[in-house]
Formats: structure tokens, C-alpha cells, sequence
């Protein structure tokens, strides 16, 4: 039993694993106050919220209050380990910044008010809508981060009920692609794989994920097989020098927006060399002959032109790909944020499908969530297709959800996709979309272009309602705002991105006045007084344990079917992998063994679309082509990105995460521990790079485009030449309104992005833009002071000391910021210690 | 020149005119984003196709400009980085530009399925080869057409 500083040391101690062992045990504890475990009161299960891993963990709880958190040893997923985040975040939730009474806006201003005000409104508004325009009006926009009950309560309340066809999630922004290219090339969403692949892969490919800060558990996963006898190999494909490209065999760093050039690159010489099993693309899939025939046109030196990539190293990782025994592939944003994001996603797909490796274990594909329940908002139907992996294009699928839900079949809007998020706000850009509910999502700092958003957002045509449990940059320009509680205040189910589900229990009351966002949900719908066909109330549970029941209902029959679960079999045990039924009654580890795929044509919940202009695919069309219901290898051609260096703007401009933060802040941001490890934004540049432009780290940068400015000092190193990296994570709550665009300087990463997305599955693009930069003024110096000022040291980049004079220039060891502001400063010393015990 | 090289002219003159119509949708949208950027990437399309019937044009005792005349509408095949979209009430107009383009289109596919059979009687394999390809993609420019169309109208319709 050691105490680690896991600020300073994400990943914790190492404990090495050979193939085809079991992931030894490390129980993760961090408590507050010098509390030992045994000194806690009660323990109440859960999993963790700020990343999408799903580890599970136990919420410690002391006189009544949370005091800190522990990893559950019993968990399929983490073994006992926790994420810094996970270790420290939960803090936020004590912050006296909570938001605890609804509001609403008065002569221009936000002013406190009681629920039934607030809520009163929201109906008043929605009615006078529904009778001036009908359901057309009326658009919801929710988290990745709420809990499944409250997804499908939304789902049924404004399908089913108030009838609109406008529902996204912000998983919309995060991996709408890995729903996509899941259903492109298995007619339907869900991972084929399972984490427990790490345990017995050969080859692990990483493509566009940098694990080791967005998944930190799983990267203990494979740092320990990496440490144990017999490692895999890893392939990495990342223009940032990630510790994922450290780690790796084999690093490709293609030009930002070419990444479906280069995984044509990769399967030409797969093919080339024969490194395919035709008897398992013979028996189960379809298209072969198309990819044969349109990757003849990428041999490594046109890729390695394209790409700008040595051709050798293309042709090393295709083979590391088309020798392995064992193959993982992990997909994460690089992919789904970039130019042909499903195009380029599917060929990791078809590299699968070609070379036969699915369905058993380490033959796995991992399309990664970002967010905790991004899964559940895609099953539940609010992400893009109908609950349950309904197909909106199947009209017997509509009519299964009418009997559900006991409505007539033409209240359930299907006559077309559900509208995707970017295009519900040019709807309320040009008006025709009026009232827009906000749950637990910060659009004002995630989405692309903020000046438009901002634009939109604010206009007094569109009535905003803001349900979040702080304060936020989108909540400011909120008509009504609502107190939602917070993990650990409400309970419910969610699941991560190996199809694990987990229950996360009430363990203390929410502050305030703020309420679960299910009871918020069952309250509209009282208030609207939505009905049934039979006069009865639509939404027909009180608790989430209800909604859970009719939840499995829905599920039921389908791919997702959750009709084995139960709370009692959840509460105790640990996570269970859907789909879990009566004759899967543990769950189900691996998906599409033997080639059952689900993707006939009365079954699956897409029929896909073209790769290149995103048009769906015709019902008829389908059934022709895909009768039987085989994996489709799909093939697409690279087309250059939208936006291409140029004199103006020379940089290529990618955003991205660092591990300390989640999303916008709003709860990181709240906890000294993990906001002083990465307390401002800040600009990666290559070595190269600032050289020419006689640049220094610690420089105060300007990053233009054509959208905006934004303010960052300078990181050398990391990342390639020609790119930019801006952290996505700084709004701007945190500063004084005065210093705020467009009176002061920007610092949100998308006052810089266009506004542009990927037709196919319409997740917008974070890494296409062009940039220039211009030096504002100089960096504290020394240039080490400026260290230590800013940035996450521990994981990222490499600093490098550029000697502008000579331009020569040498990495050196990452200095440990933790050993530096955690010593005492005069205030209370910050405790970081967390307990690892490896049994 | 023989009849396969009136076709060819005509489809070359076809292609050219749905090239400049998409650039013209996708600058008189570009406060649509996805209008904006496909109305592009799918003339890129055309333009191969105006190239390739050049190449194959003399073999019909034809020549043909195998560049696309688009007056400065897509200068090099790359696009300008875009500004801030404004705000428009188009949403009528681009009903009328999209089922505008979706008649050309569908009616060039026509034409290209023409060619197939022409060529498929007169053995003509490159020919084939050619127009089978184009005609495709042809296609695959008017079903987006009609999927932005469907898109588009019922919002369009259900407010009006």
C-alpha cells in the first residue's frame, strides 16, 4: 500500500501483466482531510463522470458529506484504478458557485425565482409555440453527461409527446462519427470490442486517441501490458507527439484533414501484400472488390506526398497491422474532429473486416466516447437515430415505438434523420427554431465560431433554457434558468464505451433548490400534461428506477437490449455489458462472433449514408444491396481539406484536450488541484516553427483567423511542423466581464474554428482550420519562470529550449510542476496523496 | 465527328454548367455551411469529368477544353477560408436552387447512362469504363440534392 501524488504521476505504479492474464488489482483511494478508509462512514457505488472510461468507483461519505472516492476492485473495467480527474474532480460539487435556485430573465437580467415560476414559463412558452408553429418551433439540446433514465424521459417527452423532430446531444460535437462509422460498416451503433482486448492484443493501433490523457485508465491498461512479458506492439497516428507516440512502435503525424488518405495508404499495402483473410471476407462481408479497386490508387509515395509521411513508415505500420495475430484499434476525435471524419473512421473498420479480426478476443474496435453516458444519449435516441437503434427509415421500427409508447405512429416525427444540432442552430439563426432547452451543456464555449454562437444564442427570437448545476458562459445568455443536481446527489445508470453499464447511487442531497434533471423532465411533462392514446399520462414513471423499467422495455429485442439488468442486479455486483438478456444473463463481452452482424435490413438501425456527400442511403437501395445482413466494407476517395495553409494563414489549427480539465471547466475549473496544474490556455508550436520566427517559450501569442483572436502563451515542441495546438477548455467564467471578447482577448480555443462539419455524421470539425500568429509580447524571463506558470507538464509536450540565435534547440525532462506548486506557499498545503493499493 | 462525339460534347457542356451551378448554390448559401462546402467538394466532381471527356474526346473526333472556365467562382480547386456566415432568409431560394440542380442532374445521369449503352453495343471499352464512373457520381450529386431538399422543405413548410 503506497502513497502516490497521481497529479504528478497520472498513470500511478506500474503492475506488469503478460498476455492473456488477468489485469493484476490496484484499488485507487484518495479521502480528504488525512482520512483513512477505514475511518469513512458508508461507501455508495458509482463510476466516474469525467471521462467516458466508466471505472467504477465507491463515493466515500463522512458526517453526511462526500470526502472522497475509491476504485471498485470487483470492476470488470478499471480493476480498482481511478483518473486524476475521478481522484479530485468530485470536489467541485461542494463549490459555493453551485447553481441552487432557478431564474429567470427580467428587464434583461437574470433574477432568482422559484420552480414553479420558472417552470410555468418554460410551459407558457411552449405552448404559445406550439399553437404559432407547432413542434417545428421547439428544439433540445442535451448533455453527454446525464444519466440514461433521464436521456429516454427526454427522448419520449419530446418525440412522443410534444413531437418534434429537433433532439441532439453534445455528443453531436464529441463522436457522433463513432455511431456513425459504426453503423456504416455493421448497420449499427456499438463497439465490437472490449477493454479486456488490451489483455490479449499483439498490436494495439491508436488512431487520432490520445489515451493517455482522455482515458487514463485504460493507458494503466496498456502501460502495464507494455511493462509485462511479450508487449504489444502500438501504432499511433497523431500530429501531436502524445505520450501514446512515445510509447509507440510505429508514429505517423499526417498533415491535419488527411487522414482517410492515409488509412487508404494503410489498406493499399495490407492489401498489396496479401495480409487478408478471404474466407472471412468472403463468407460475411460485401464491397471488397470496391476497396480493392479504390485504394489501388494510394502506393505510399502518393499517400506519403499527401499525408507528409516517409513512405517506409507507412509501409511499417500496414505491416505491424497486417501481421498482427491480434489486433485492438482504438478511435478516437483525431479521426472524428478531422476533414472525411467517418470516411477515414470506417477504414479502420475495413481493416478489421479484411484482415477477419473481430469477434474474438484482442480482435477488437474501440470507437471511443468522450463524454460518461455519450452512449447511452446515442441508445436512448437522442443522438441522432431513434430509441433502441430504431431506424428512422423503417416505419415498422416507428411503429414499434407508437405501441410503446401507446401514440399514433405520425406523432413520431421520421421524415428524416432528427435533426443534428448544428443545423437546429441555423434554424434559430434564420428563426424558424424559437425555443432551444439546454441540458448540462456549455454550447458558448464548445461549439465552432463562438462569435455566431453567441450571436444566435442571444437573439430575443429565441427563447433559451439553461438546466446546468453552475453557472456558465451559455446560462448568461439564458431566458430561464434551471438547478439540475450532480452525480452523487441522484441516481441512475450509464455506459461507457465498451458497453458497460453501470449504477451510480444517491449518496447526498443536491444543494439548494436543485433537482435531478429527471425530475425536472417528469415536471414539463406533468406541466404540459402530455397523454397517451388513451388519455393516460405519456411519461408513466415517477423514479428512475421506473424509468430504468421502461427503458428495458424499449430496449428490448434490440441490439442494445438492457432486459437482463436490473438495479438490484447492478447494485452490489459491478458493471454488466449489454446486451444483456435472459440467455445473456452476464452480458455480452464481444459483439459479431462468427460474423452475426446487425445489419439485415429489418434490424438495423441505418441504412447508411455516401461517405462523400452524406445523402442517405434509400430503404429500397438497401435491401437490394445488403439482403442477407452482412459488414459492409465501404470505400471513399480523399478530397482535400476545406481549408489549406495559405501566405495569410500559414498554420494549421488543431484543438484538443489536456488531462487535467474535462469539457469547458465547469467542474475541473472548480478544483484547485487539477485548475493550478493547467491554469490557462496555451499554444503548442514545433520546434521548427519558432525557430523561424524567432519565438520563445512562454511568449504571449496572437492566433488569428478569420473567425477571431485568441490570446496563448507558447509551448515549444510536441506537436508537427506547420500545426498549431490550442486545449479546447477555457471559456470565460473565470474572467472578469470587462476582459472578455469582444472587449478583451479571447481564449476560448473556437472563437478561432470554422464552422463546418462532417456531412456524414455531422459532427462538427475542430481540426480543419487555418491560422497565423503574431508575437504580442515576450515571455517572463528567464524563459523557465514561464514554466512553471502554465501548462500541465506531466503528460503533453516535451518543453523545449529553442536558442533563437543558433536555432538549435534540445528537449528536456518535463519538470514536475507538482513538485514545484505544491510546496507550501504560505496557504493550507494541498493533499494529493492518493492510496494505491496493489493486491 | 461521329455521334458518340456529339454526346460527348454535350455532356462535356453539361458538366460544366451543373460545375458552376453548384459553386454558384454554394456561394449564394454560405451562410449554409454544409451547402457552402458540398456545393464545392461536388463540383470538384465535374471538373474530372470535364477532363476526362477532353482526353477521350479526339479518340470521337472531338476536342474539348479540358479545364473548367469558372471565371474565379473555385480559383485552383481550393476553397477560401470563410468568414463569419451571415444571417439570410434563403431557406425559399435554396429550395429553388437545389431542385433546380436535382432536374440537371438527374437529367445528365440520363445522358450518361446513354453513353453506356452506346458504348457497351460499340464495344467501346474505355468509353465505358468512363461514363460508368461519372454517371455514378452523377447520381450520387443529385441524390444529395434531393436528400438537402428533403431536409430543408419540411422545416421550411411546417413554418410557413
Amino acid at each position: 500500500m503506497g502513497q502516490v501524488d497521481r497529479i504528478a504521476e497520472p498513470w500511478g505504479s506500474r503492475t506488469p501483466y503478460a498476455p492473456g492474464e488477468s489485469w493484476p488489482l490496484r484499488v485507487d483511494t484518495h479521502l480528504v482531510d488525512e482520512l483513512t478508509a477505514d475511518q469513512v462512514d458508508s461507501w455508495v457505488q458509482s463510476a466516474s463522470v469525467l471521462n467516458s472510461s466508466g471505472d467504477a468507483l465507491d463515493i466515500a461519505l463522512k458526517n453526511g458529506r462526500i470526502v472522497g472516492v475509491r476504485g471498485r476492485v470487483v470492476d470488470r473495467v478499471n480493476h480498482g484504478r481511478l483518473d486524476p480527474k475521478d481522484l479530485y474532480g468530485w470536489q467541485a460539487t461542494t463549490s459555493p458557485d453551485r447553481l441552487t435556485r432557478p431564474m429567470i430573465r427580467r428587464g434583461g437580467r437574470l433574477e432568482e425565482t422559484d420552480w414553479d415560476t420558472a417552470m410555468d414559463l418554460v410551459v407558457a412558452r411552449t405552448r404559445q409555440l406550439l399553437a404559432e408553429q407547432g413542434p417545428s418551433a421547439i428544439g433540445f439540446f442535451a448533455s453527454g453527461q446525464l444519466f440514461l433514465e433521464e436521456y429516454y424521459t427526454l427522448g419520449v417527452i419530446a418525440r412522443g409527446g410534444i413531437g418534434t423532430n429537433h433532439i441532439d446531444a453534445s455528443t453531436r460535437l464529441g463522436t457522433a462519427t463513432a455511431a456513425q462509422a459504426l453503423q456504416e460498416s455493421f448497420g449499427c451503433d456499438g463497439q465490437p470490442g472490449s477493454y479486456t482486448d488490451i489483455d490479449h492484443a499483439d498490436v494495439i493501433a491508436l488512431y487520432g486517441h490520445n489515451m493517455a490523457e482522455t482515458h487514463t485508465v485504460l493507458w494503466s491498461r496498456v502501460l502495464d501490458r507494455l511493462a509485462g512479458q511479450n508487449p504489444p506492439a502500438l501504432l499511433c497516428v497523431d500530429p501531436r507527439h502524445t505520450p501514446v507516440a512515445r510509447a509507440a512502435t510505429v508514429h505517423l503525424a499526417p498533415r491535419p484533414g488527411t487522414n482517410l488518405a492515409l488509412m487508404n495508404g494503410l489498406l493499399h499495402e495490407i492489401l498489396r501484400n496479401g495480409w487478408v483473410d478471404q474466407d472471412y471476407i468472403s463468407a460475411y462481408t460485401l464491397g471488397f472488390e470496391e476497396l480493392e479497386r479504390l485504394v489501388a490508387a494510394y502506393p505510399p509515395a502518393q499517400v506519403a506526398r499527401i499525408c507528409d509521411v516517409p513512405p517506409e513508415h507507412i509501409r511499417e505500420a500496414a505491416q505491424l497491422l497486417g501481421t498482427a495475430k491480434r489486433l485492438l484499434s482504438t478511435v478516437a476525435q483525431g479521426f472524428y474532429q478531422s476533414h472525411q471524419a467517418t470516411a477515414a473512421a470506417v477504414q479502420v473498420n475495413n481493416v478489421h473486416l479484411v484482415r477477419g479480426m473481430l469477434g474474438r478476443p484482442g480482435c477488437g474496435i474501440l470507437h471511443m466516447n468522450g463524454q460518461p453516458s455519450a452512449q447511452n444519449t446515442r441508445e436512448c435516441g437522442i443522438g441522432g437515430d431513434l430509441p433502441g437503434f430504431r431506424n428512422w427509415a423503417n416505419p415498422r421500427h416507428v411503429e414499434e415505438l407508437a405501441r410503446l409508447w401507446n401514440v399514433d405512429p405520425t406523432l413520431i416525427p421520421h421524415y428524416g434523420a432528427p435533426t443534428h444540432l448544428m443545423q437546429m442552430l441555423r434554424y434559430a439563426e434564420e428563426g424558424s427554431l424559437r425555443m432551444l432547452w439546454v441540458c448540462g451543456a456549455n454550447p458558448v464555449v464548445s461549439l465552432p465560431e463562438l462569435a455566431r454562437i453567441r450571436r444566435i444564442l442571444s437573439s430575443e427570437h429565441l427563447f433559451l433554457v439553461v438546466q446546468d448545476i453552475f453557472p456558465s458562459e451559455t446560462t448568461e445568455l439564458a431566458d430561464v434558468v434551471l438547478p439540475a443536481a450532480t452525480w452523487g446527489e441522484k441516481t441512475g445508470t450509464f455506459t461507457n464505451s465498451d458497453r458497460t453499464v453501470h449504477l451510480s447511487d444517491k449518496a447526498v442531497d443536491p444543494p439548494g433548490q436543485a433537482r435531478p434533471d429527471l425530475d425536472i423532465f417528469l415536471d414539463y411533462a406533468r406541466r404540459l400534461n402530455l397523454r397517451d392514446a388513451d388519455g393516460q399520462p405519456l411519461v408513466k414513471w415517477r423514479d428512475a428506477e421506473g424509468a430504468f423499467e421502461a427503458w428495458k422495455a424499449c430496449s428490448a429485442g434490440r441490439p442494445c437490449d438492457y432486459s437482463g439488468l436490473s438495479y438490484t442486479l447492478l447494485r452490489g455486483s459491478s458493471g454488466i455489458q449489454w446486451p444483456c438478456t435472459a440467455s445473456a444473463p452476464e452480458g455480452t463481452e464481444h459483439l459479431y462472433i462468427n460474423g452475426a452482424f446487425w445489419s439485415h435490413p429489418d434490424y438495423c438501425e441505418s441504412y447508411g449514408r455516401d461517405l462523400v456527400t452524406g445523402a442517405p442511403v434509400e430503404p429500397a437501395e438497401y435491401r437490394a444491396l445488403n439482403p442477407s445482413g452482412r459488414a459492409l466494407i465501404k470505400a471513399a476517395e480523399y478530397l482535400p481539406p476545406h481549408e489549406v495553409p495559405s501566405p495569410a494563414y500559414p498554420f494549421y489549427l488543431i484543438t484538443g484536450r489536456t488531462l487535467s480539465h474535462f469539457q469547458t471547466r465547469t467542474r475541473t475549473g472548480r478544483v484547485d488541484l487539477l485548475q493550478t496544474e493547467a491554469p490557462q490556455v496555451w499554444v503548442e508550436m514545433s520546434v521548427t516553427d519558432a525557430a523561424e520566427r524567432n519565438l520563445i517559450e512562454g511568449d504571449l501569442l496572437e492566433i488569428i483567423t478569420p473567425r477571431g483572436r485568441v490570446e496563448a502563451r507558447l509551448r515549444i515542441g510536441g506537436v508537427r511542423p506547420g500545426v498549431l495546438f490550442l486545449p479546447f477548455h477555457y471559456g470565460y467564467w473565470d474572467v472578469p466581464e470587462d476582459q472578455r471578447p469582444p472587449n478583451g482577448p479571447g481564449r476560448a480555443a473556437n472563437e478561432l474554428t470554422p464552422t463546418d462539419w462532417d456531412p456524414v455524421s455531422r459532427q462538427p470539425l475542430f481540426k480543419t482550420g487555418v491560422a497565423e500568429v503574431a508575437l504580442l509580447r515576450r515571455g517572463p524571463s528567464p524563459y523557465r519562470d514561464a514554466l512553471f506558470s502554465f501548462g500541465d507538464r506531466t503528460t503533453t509536450t516535451l518543453p523545449v529550449i529553442a536558442d533563437s540565435a543558433s536555432g538549435a534547440s534540445s528537449a528536456t525532462a518535463p519538470p514536475r510542476a507538482a513538485s514545484v506548486s505544491r510546496e507550501p506557499s504560505g496557504s493550507r498545503r494541498i493533499s494529493t496523496a492518493t492510496t494505491e493499493g496493489v493486491l | 465527328m461521329n455521334l458518340i462525339g456529339t454526346a460527348i460534347q454535350q455532356l462535356h457542356q453539361s458538366e460544366q454548367r451543373l460545375a458552376l451551378d453548384l459553386l454558384r448554390l454554394s456561394e449564394r448559401h454560405r451562410a449554409d455551411h454544409e451547402i457552402y462546402h458540398l456545393g464545392r467538394d461536388l463540383a470538384r466532381w465535374c471538373r474530372e469529368h470535364v477532363s476526362a471527356l477532353a482526353r477521350i474526346g479526339p479518340l470521337y473526333g472531338v476536342t474539348l477544353d479540358p479545364d473548367l472556365e469558372t471565371s474565379g467562382l473555385l480559383s485552383a480547386g481550393q476553397q477560401e477560408p470563410t468568414s463569419p456566415g451571415e444571417t439570410d432568409a434563403m431557406v425559399t431560394p435554396l429550395l429553388t436552387d437545389l431542385r433546380h440542380l436535382y432536374r440537371e442532374a438527374i437529367l445528365m445521369s440520363l445522358d450518361w447512362e446513354v453513353l453506356i449503352w452506346t458504348a457497351q453495343a460499340g464495344r467501346e471499352r474505355e468509353l465505358l469504363e468512363l461514363a460508368q464512373r461519372c454517371r455514378s457520381q452523377t447520381l450520387r450529386q443529385a441524390r444529395w440534392c434531393s436528400a438537402k431538399i428533403k431536409e430543408t422543405a419540411v422545416q421550411a413548410l411546417l413554418v410557413s
